[in-house]
């Protein structure tokens, strides 16, 4: 009896979860392949009898579209692309180096330096915003993807140097300890356990670079035309007048493209990454 | 990476302090007139930072309940292992990868009167004849606001739990249902005070989150009072009025209330925890 009731459990929660997640996206799915006139129609059906890739066409600028669209949004998703990657590289060595120091050298220094790191965390990025538009300017950097890049960096640094330490500190310092022996240096013995580490880098990058990817209200702010990415590109997109539903669905289909294909493929890291620091 | 911080956070904070109290327009950075508590004066004499203050407050009351309350259920059933739990817990994952301002634009597209989802389900049903305005509804459009911002927390929130349930020990479990205890009374006395440490946590990061609301209101709503956060506020005063110096005080009265906000929590489920 206890294993029936169980079991329902299990599938009534699952069959919500599916709901939960997809439903929604697949109503945008769904939106972005209607053509104009379907769109309008009220109450909208849920099933459409045509499919129209009109949307994604003019998105694309193939065909018969207007040119300064499809521009602008090539230019914004190249921005994004570069903007994520780059940053999330930068991220990675930088918290890679940290969260090996942080885990292996436990002096007062560094644990003071680490509970900074945290409260820098806990700090809304709006505390810092305003000033940081002024040093922008003053590098001259606003509106660029290098002034964005920094940002990112600064801002999601110390999520991943705690994931990476939170993994250094799981693997066993048996192999480095006979590297020194061995007569390497500790640069050298780092490198020799960064495969292990790997799942925790993998962790720490996906996580950053979903955080970057995701940002909107530091590039409205900081990078609101030549440097624009995606989520900004997409506001652009409603009128004032009218707005255009199928267009903007087809823009943000390709918004989520990547973190999509992220949680289909990586999932596994990103639980483990997400779970690591708080549960010990 | 300490220079790195130092550039980008912490004389950032200093400047943010240092400038709150001074008369600073966006459009002329350099001319300033010291003007003491005068930018927090006007601050707290503002109606709609007041507006916006009780909205942020409503915001994370309803979205640490939910969370909390949710979350807990979601990882009640999904700690034990099933047969295909790795694909419904990668499903689940899905609105918390998703960035937020895409939510907004699809939870717009259900709320949207004319050809949301959710008139044309409720007109099917025949619950409603006539269309339902959701989002320019004063008395409902900050419920469709948390709403959106819970379906992208709760997923963390739940895997987080759920990670932490996981650890406590089936030994001690089994022992306790041999010795006669039901499941609601395991969960009770076994589970949940295993949890304090962990909860603290989620109510961390879910104030965080609800007091950083920008993107979902800002993009469902734009800036109408009814759903204005604080920081929707903040960006406004700073960039909209160009009153840098008033929208510093108001960045630093936000984060403040925020980290003090963070100690009461902490010293909350501290307290807790040593009653236990």
């Amino acid at each position: 009896m206890c294993k029936r009731k169980r079991l329902c459990a299990v599938i009534i929660t699952s069959v919500l979860i599916i709901i939960y997640s997809i439903l929604p996206v697949g109503w945008m799915i769904r939106t972005s392949l209607l053509d104009k006139s379907e769109l309008l129609k009220s109450p909208a059906r849920f099933l459409i009898k045509e499919i129209s890739i009109d949307n994604y066409k003019q998105m694309l600028g193939v065909g018969e579209a207007n040119i300064l669209t499809s521009r602008n949004f090539k230019t914004a998703f190249f921005n994004s692309v570069k903007e994520a990657l780059l940053s999330t590289l930068l991220i990675i060595v930088i918290a890679v180096l940290a969260g090996y120091v942080f885990a292996r050298v436990k002096t007062r220094i560094t644990q003071i330096l680490f509970v900074l790191l945290l409260v820098t965390m806990v700090l809304p990025a709006y505390s810092v915003m305003l000033p940081l538009y002024r040093i922008m300017i003053g590098l001259n950097l606003l509106d660029t993807v290098t002034g964005v890049v920094l940002i990112y960096v600064s801002a999601f640094m110390p999520l991943a140097i705690w994931i990476m330490r939170s993994f250094f500190e799981s693997v066993p310092t048996g192999i480095e300890e006979s590297a020194w022996i061995d007569g390497s240096s500790r640069i050298k013995a780092m490198l020799l356990i960064l495969p292990l580490a790997m799942p925790g880098i993998i962790a720490a990058a996906i996580i950053s670079f979903l955080s970057v990817w995701s940002q909107y209200a530091i590039p409205l702010v900081f990078a609101s035309s030549d440097a624009q990415p995606l989520t900004v590109f997409l506001t652009t997109l409603s009128g004032k007048s009218s707005v255009n539903f199928g267009l903007i669905s087809a823009g943000g289909m390709f918004t989520i493209l990547p973190p999509v294909i992220i949680v289909i493929f990586l999932n596994r890291f990103l639980v483990s990454g997400l779970t690591k620091g708080a549960v010990k | 990476m300490l220079l790195f911080l130092a550039g980008f956070v912490i004389i950032p904070l200093g400047v943010s302090i240092f400038d709150s109290f001074f008369q600073v327009s966006l459009l002329d950075v350099d001319s300033r007139e010291f003007s003491g508590i005068q930018n927090y004066i006007r601050l707290f004499s503002d109606k709609n930072v007041r507006q916006a203050f009780l909205n942020t407050s409503f915001y994370v009351v309803t979205a640490l309940t939910a969370e909390s309350v949710l979350g807990i259920l979601t990882a009640v059933v999904l700690k034990d292992k099933f047969r295909f739990r790795g694909i419904i817990v990668a499903i689940l994952i899905l609105p918390w990868a998703l960035p937020p301002l895409v939510n907004g634009v699809i939870w717009k597209l259900i709320f949207d009167p004319s050809i949301g989802m959710l008139n044309s389900v409720l007109m099917r049903l025949e619950l409603i004849e006539e269309p339902f305005i959701w989002l320019n509804n004063p008395d409902i459009s900050k419920i469709c606001v948390i709403i959106v911002h819970i379906w992208k927390m709760l997923p963390m929130i739940s895997i987080i739990f759920m990670a932490k349930m996981q650890t406590i020990p089936e030994e001690i479990l089994e022992a306790a249902s041999l010795d006669g205890s039901g499941k609601f009374k395991q969960f009770f006395t076994m589970i949940l005070p295993n949890m304090r440490g962990i909860f603290l946590i989620t109510l961390i990061q879910g104030s965080i989150g609800a007091v950083h609301l920008f993107d979902e209101p800002y993009y469902m709503t734009g800036t109408a009072s009814d759903t204005r956060s604080l920081l929707i506020e903040d960006y406004l005063i700073a960039f909209r009025k160009y009153d840098l110096g008033e929208g510093m005080a108001l960045a630093m009265v936000i984060s403040f209330s925020l980290l003090i906000m963070i100690v009461l929590l902490m010293i909350l489920v501290r307290r807790g925890t040593k009653d236990v």
